[in-house]
């Protein structure tokens, strides 16, 4: 079941490509590991960027969710130097609803509005609350530095 | 799963062809440009492709293209299921995503044509044909009382008034003859602001059939199971009488409506925490909606 539905998602996200982001299997012929790439919402400091994500599938998907990380450094109080995301559609609130197309989408939205509390680095939330401008400058030197050129 | 396989035999195999001639390698580059994900069927010497193609509405056409070993001195020839075939613009300079480039027009061009008969094969009741080649542009509708009003649609113009025919019965012509007449004197009234069955039914006074079964048939068909996004469960022993089924569950909340496959529900409910079972019932939440869901659970 996983590689049909896998696939219909592929033929879905090709006909219609999410705003700002783009998606398929690194190797043709191995449709469980995809590249997603997303650009940074222009009304977030991360305007500008590119930023790589890896999205694997299991075999158990759609009863797993996939198992989602940045490939690329972004300074983020819900995503950690491994790349991790701490999103709640990816964990526990995970339900075969979602297509990998929405998935992306959420990611995005978490660029946008960080949700610091329920934070993956503990530094950049609190950053995040009581200093804004300078996490915003932060995270916009880290988009130039890293997903950029 | 026949087809991933056929299609990955095809291409090793044109990778080795690509090292023996140039016009081998000229071919599969070409073949590259387009993709491989749109290839249905190849032929062994790379000289005949059949492609998979959706048009803007998600109808499937079947793209046959046949190259003679000159090629690209001389132009490929083209096929395909439509009411007629453009004329291909070709130099020796043009590549087959070229080929791809004006069918895709030529569908674009034809998109009014096949909407005009969708809604005719939707809203009357169309007798003969049960699934009507994309190349036809006549129809046969039931008028009733053993009528039959032959429609031809004009592929240039569809929204203008058909050429038509009348049969029905011999010895009692009345019903036909009636309608003839009818349309004789009332087919100024068509009018391109109004769909075709309704034009149809101005002009003459009156209702016609609907599809019966058709209809009915039509909405379950679109129906695909929320989880695994098939119609159909998958030919498989391991399914027993469930192999191939389509969807036999729907969510009760009015506004969500959701249909699924109850194996592939149960499934989901099985691999989560707060699914609740009695007997062989398991109660949990609908995926998309939340609102709770019963499914029974039987013998794989």
């Amino acid at each position: 079941m996983a590689s049909k539905r896998i696939s219909r998602e592929l033929r879905d996200m090709q006909r219609h490509p999410p705003a700002n982001c783009s998606a398929g299997p690194v190797a043709e012929e191995d449709i469980f590991h995809w590249q997603a790439t997303i650009m940074g919402p222009h009304d977030s400091p991360y305007s500008g960027g590119v930023f790589t994500v890896s999205i694997d599938f299991s075999s158990d998907y759609p009863f797993k969710p996939p198992k989602v990380n940045f490939k690329t450094k972004v300074y983020h109080p819900n995503i950690d130097s491994k790349g991790s995301i701490c999103l709640d559609i990816l964990k526990e609130q995970w339900s075969p609803a979602p297509t990998t197309s929405k998935v992306l989408l959420s990611i995005c939205s978490l660029l946008t509005d960080p949700n610091p509390n329920d934070p993956l680095v503990p530094e950049i939330a609190h950053l995040y609350k009581v200093d804004k401008s300078k996490y915003e400058s932060t995270a916009q030197k880290w988009t130039q530095k890293y997903a950029m050129g | 799963m026949m087809n991933v396989s056929g299609e990955c035999v095809g291409r090793e195999r044109c990778e080795e062809l690509a090292k023996s001639s140039s016009f081998y390698r000229k071919v599969y580059s070409e073949i590259e440009e387009i993709g491989w994900e749109p290839i249905r069927r190849l032929g062994g010497d790379l000289t005949f492709f059949s492609f998979h193609i959706l048009d803007k509405k998600g109808r499937a056409h079947n793209l046959e293209i046949q190259l003679n070993r000159d090629y690209p001195n001389s132009p490929p020839s083209v096929s395909a299921d439509v009411p007629y075939m453009f004329t291909l613009e070709w130099s020796t300079s043009s590549r087959l995503k070229d080929v791809m480039h004006q069918f895709q027009k030529h569908l674009d061009y034809l998109q009014e044509f096949w909407s005009v008969l969708d809604n005719i094969d939707k809203s009357l009741c169309v007798v003969d044909v049960k699934q009507p080649a994309r190349a036809s542009a006549i129809r046969r509708i039931d008028a009733g009382n053993d009528c039959i009003i032959i429609v031809h649609i004009d592929f240039k113009d569809p929204k203008s008034l058909p050429e038509s025919r009348f049969i029905g019965p011999v010895p009692s012509a009345t019903h036909m003859n009636n309608l003839h007449m009818l349309w004789r004197r009332n087919c100024k009234r068509w009018s391109n602001e109004r769909s075709f069955p309704e034009n149809l039914e101005c002009i003459l006074g009156t209702e016609l059939p609907k599809p019966l079964g058709l209809q009915v048939e039509d909405d379950q068909q679109q129906v695909e199971c929320g989880i695994c996004y098939a119609q159909f469960l998958p030919t498989d022993e391991e399914l027993g009488a469930r192999s191939g089924t389509r969807t036999d569950y729907t969510c009760e909340n009015i506004s969500c409506n959701k249909s699924f496959h109850s194996l592939c529900l149960t499934d989901w409910l099985r691999s989560i925490t707060t699914t609740r079972q009695s007997f062989d019932v398991l109660f949990g939440n609908c995926p998309y909606c939340s609102d709770p869901v019963a499914v029974k659970t039987s013998n794989k």
